[in-house]
């Protein structure tokens, strides 16, 4: 039963790696996790979710103004392009940088907040 | 990396062998999801980590035990203080390794890191691989305090160990680095705060990095030196003998035979510039000294210029902070002093090049008293005005390393100084050309270009004193010629110590400073400054050929100045601002000042502002400068200067080993940097002191950013002064049109002292 959980668990993270959802970084996150540390990934997914959920938060009070204030925007985008980075959510991290340019560009852009819930998901797991 | 395991405990003496392994992290970010896998990788790569997701936290954490930590990895976004200003207060008052992560990989920002002193920069995600090297930057920090500590000044040396106060202190570290000359330039880091801690001795021997006190040869202790010298005879000095007559407390013997050995290398230069050029010598005498010392003003005769090598106090301030400064920023600093120096110095700098330049410089210093010193100091100054403008990161990187290098970089700039001195009288042109370039050279080729510098201009300065006057013109010529690649703060700073001489110098300082604008305002400021303190400023006269041509010399001379300010105590003053003072001083006094300067010098580009105006003694100036030249690609810093880098690092601390007043001066330097040089200027031009209290204002705003630290200013590292010291150095470029009309002037009658003014 345990390995069938964990074989599921696996070829759950791989599909999130071909989807592009991850990248290496997961990988090394998952290398870090040992016996001293059994609980390492889940941790940080947690940690990650919990936030992402606010940043999140924040960036659509920000989009939903009539006008909209990159510049404030910017410094939460960034923010959840080093966290998604630092755990490996690849597609979060891309979907900052677009993110970050068309707002340099000034013109809004649609949130990528698909990505999101699906990366949640992924990661809960 | 070897795995042992090794107890954490404070100190940096765990065994080398068991070293990286529990190397203590502090990290700071306040996304937890980083934080926990910052603490997951480094606890993986076997180090005892603290985290905490503020920098406030951080922060206090750090102050209570400074000794508690080894490295600080902290990110540049967080909410309740920016990551740049963390690693400034870091640096200034713990002088610990920072380094900066962030998910930007912006160039800018990664030079801003640099240039506020970080040794590294790293980017989000944080691999594994790059944590596992960190501890490289404890140990190189560790070795380049010991190396100074234990260097006994080589002056031949100017490598990085060029900061080594020749205090051998603590055999333990020092013996690895005092054997090791690193270059500062190698060093990624722009700290050059190790030069900073100039200080006198056992600055703060339990630093967690272990630094070992730095002997610092201030003017006393330098005067204590030359007449025990004296007494035994030149020839029978030796070092035993000597350091018994002096009796000072905490010097070794080796301290004493460096500084001999560049003290006898001072002397000899002297005698060969002497023999050109006797008044000149005489006129540049007070003058080298002042530059060479940039801190000292004394008058470069000193031989405290001569120390420069480590500690390079007279000559070697002035002509290291140029040479410093050169080093980073282009060697415009070492134009600067040259430009400073009355050519007669300059030539001596000139010759020197070779890191002797300081014992030509305090032969100097006689002569030159009048005039030159205010060239060194300007030349010093500009220097660090350069490093604004050139770069902040290159400007406290040379800053920095003219700490540790000052060794290097002063010694021609002294030396060119003194032959400039020397010659001035006879064909300063050429030896301004000459000790520019050599001093130039060491930094930036461009300062090289410069220094074309234009004689007739130096020639012009107004003459303070005829001949110092010539050698300041000749000097300018040069300097300015040098300057110009860089910022003519040469020639500015050497004006500005002109009274006379200054405005020329000023004036053509404005004009040299080409693409600077920033330096063209500070120095026009400054030149209004130095115009106004002529006689203190006496290296200002001096300083104005540099400053014409190249601004970027200016700022390396600024540097110079403000860390030839700087060093001096406000008594001093007259070194470095009061060239013209000094001129009539001993040249004795500025020496001590010199040493003050050289640490300065990394943060004495702000410095050098303020002696600049106020002959204050800018030791912030030159600190700052070395902040600025973090560029190293140090963090500006390390910079700095690392040390001089802390960036802003206050000046204080620098200060504070040497004087009362220069401790003043640091605070102020620092308070200048943030501030505009503005204040700054305007308040020097009536003398050092106001020059101090302008200083000192904002030293005090910026005490009030690192409120907590202990610094005492005295460990501010170069890297905090990068703000300070640019805006230093740019009041300073700023004053220089002020002070030099123009530079047409130069030619014309550059040492009318109306015109000057």
């Amino acid at each position: 039963m345990a390995e069938r959980c964990r074989q599921m668990l696996k070829s759950f993270v791989q599909s999130l790696y071909d989807e592009g959802m991850l990248d290496l970084q997961f990988a090394q996150l998952q290398a870090l996790q040992d016996a001293s540390n059994p609980s390492f990934v889940a941790d940080v997914i947690k940690l990650f979710c919990q936030d992402t959920e606010k940043i999140i938060m924040e960036l659509n009070k920000y989009l939903s103004e009539r006008v909209v204030d990159f510049q404030g925007m910017d410094s939460y985008v960034h923010q959840l392009k080093g966290s998604s980075s630092s755990i490996g959510a690849q597609l979060i991290k891309t979907a900052c940088n677009e993110f970050r340019q068309a707002c340099d560009s000034n013109c809004r852009k649609g949130w990528k907040k698909v990505s999101f819930p699906m990366v949640l998901e992924g990661h809960s797991v | 990396m070897t795995v042992e395991e090794r107890p954490v405990n404070a100190g940096n003496d765990e065994p080398k062998d068991r070293f990286p392994v529990g190397m203590r992290v502090l990290a700071v970010d306040d996304d937890p999801t980083c934080l926990r896998l910052l603490d997951t990788l480094l606890r993986r790569c076997q180090y005892h980590v603290t985290t905490t997701s503020q920098a406030i936290t951080a922060l206090k954490m750090l102050r209570e035990n400074k000794n508690r930590f080894d490295l600080v990895i902290s990110d540049v976004h967080m909410p309740d203080m920016d990551g740049f200003k963390l690693l400034e207060l870091v640096g200034l008052e713990m002088d610990l390794p920072v380094i900066m992560l962030s998910a930007n990989s912006d160039t800018k920002v990664v030079m801003k890191g640099i240039a506020h002193g970080a040794v590294d920069y790293l980017l989000k995600p944080v691999r594994i691989e790059e944590l596992k090297n960190i501890w490289q930057h404890v140990l190189r920090r560790r070795k380049f305090d010991s190396k100074d500590q234990n260097n006994s000044n080589h002056p031949e040396k100017p490598q990085g160990s060029g900061e080594s106060g020749q205090g051998n202190l603590a055999g333990g570290n020092a013996d690895k680095n005092a054997k090791q000359n690193r270059k500062r330039k190698d060093q990624d880091e722009d700290e050059d705060e190790d030069c900073e801690d100039n200080g006198l001795e056992n600055e703060d021997p339990d630093t967690a990095t272990q630094k070992k006190p730095r002997v610092v040869w201030s003017v006393e202790l330098h005067r204590k030196f030359v007449a025990a010298v004296n007494q035994l005879g030149i020839d029978k000095a030796v070092p035993k003998r000597i350091l018994d007559l002096m009796n000072v407390e905490r010097l070794t013997r080796e301290n004493v035979a460096s500084h001999l050995q560049k003290y006898r290398l001072y002397l000899k230069r002297i005698s060969c510039v002497a023999s050109q050029q006797a008044n000149m010598v005489a006129a540049l005498g007070g003058k080298d000294p002042s530059y060479l010392q940039m801190a000292s003003l004394d008058g470069f005769g000193d031989f405290h210029a001569l120390n420069g090598s480590g500690q390079l106090p007279n000559a070697a301030l002035t002509s290291l902070p140029p040479a410093g400064m050169l080093g980073r920023l282009n060697t415009p600093a070492g134009l600067g002093i040259r430009g400073l120096a009355p050519s007669g110095m300059i030539q001596l700098g000139r010759a020197q090049n070779s890191s002797n330049p300081i014992n030509d410089l305090g032969k100097l210093r006689p002569v030159v008293l009048s005039g030159n010193r205010n060239g060194n100091l300007l030349q010093g100054m500009p220097t660090s005005l350069e490093l604004d403008q050139l770069q902040q990161s290159k400007c406290i990187s040379r800053i920095g390393e003219f700490s540790g290098r000052n060794e290097q970089t002063v010694f021609p700039v002294a030396g060119g100084f003194s032959e400039t001195a020397v010659t001035i009288g006879s064909s300063n042109n050429s030896f301004l050309t000459v000790a520019n370039n050599p001093l130039m050279l060491q930094g930036h080729p461009q300062l090289t270009q410069s220094r074309g510098l234009r004689n007739p201009s130096s020639v012009n300065i107004a003459p303070r004193n005829p001949e110092p006057f010539d050698i300041g013109g000749g000097v300018s010529s040069h300097v300015s010629d040098q300057n110009r690649c860089n910022d003519n703060w040469q020639s500015a700073v050497p004006l500005t110590g002109f009274p006379s001489n200054s405005i020329p110098l000023g004036t053509p300082f404005n004009h040299a400073d080409l693409g600077h604008s920033n330096l063209t305002d500070t120095i026009s400021q400054m030149g209004s400054h130095i115009g106004n303190n002529p006689l203190d400023i006496c290296s200002t006269s001096i300083v104005p050929a540099p400053l014409q041509d190249s601004r970027s010399d200016m700022q390396c001379q600024a540097n110079i100045l403000i860390g030839n300010n700087v060093q001096h105590d406000s008594s001093k003053f007259s070194n470095f601002g009061g060239l013209g003072n000094n001129l009539d001083q001993s040249l004795n006094g500025p020496k001590q000042r010199w040493e003050d300067h050289r640490q300065d010098y990394s943060t004495n580009s702000n410095l050098l502002f303020s002696s600049i105006n106020s002959s204050l003694p800018t030791h912030g100036v030159v600190s700052q400068l070395t902040q600025r030249l973090g560029q190293n690609t140090v963090v500006s810093n390390q910079n700095v200067d690392t040390s001089l880098l802390s960036q802003s690092n206050s000046g204080a601390y620098l200060l504070q080993h040497n004087m009362d007043t220069p401790i003043r001066l640091k605070e102020e330097y620092s308070l200048e940097q943030t501030q505009a040089q503005n204040g700054f200027i305007s308040n020097s031009c009536g003398s050092l002191e106001d020059l101090m209290a302008a200083m000192i204002k904002q030293e005090q705003q910026e005490a009030k950013l690192m409120d907590g630290g202990d610094i005492g200013y005295e460990v501010y590292p170069l890297r905090t002064f990068p703000n300070g010291i640019y805006s230093a150095l740019l009041s300073f470029l700023a004053m220089y049109p002020v002070l030099f009309p123009t530079i047409e002037h130069w030619h014309e009658n550059p040492f009318k002292p109306s015109e000057i003014r």
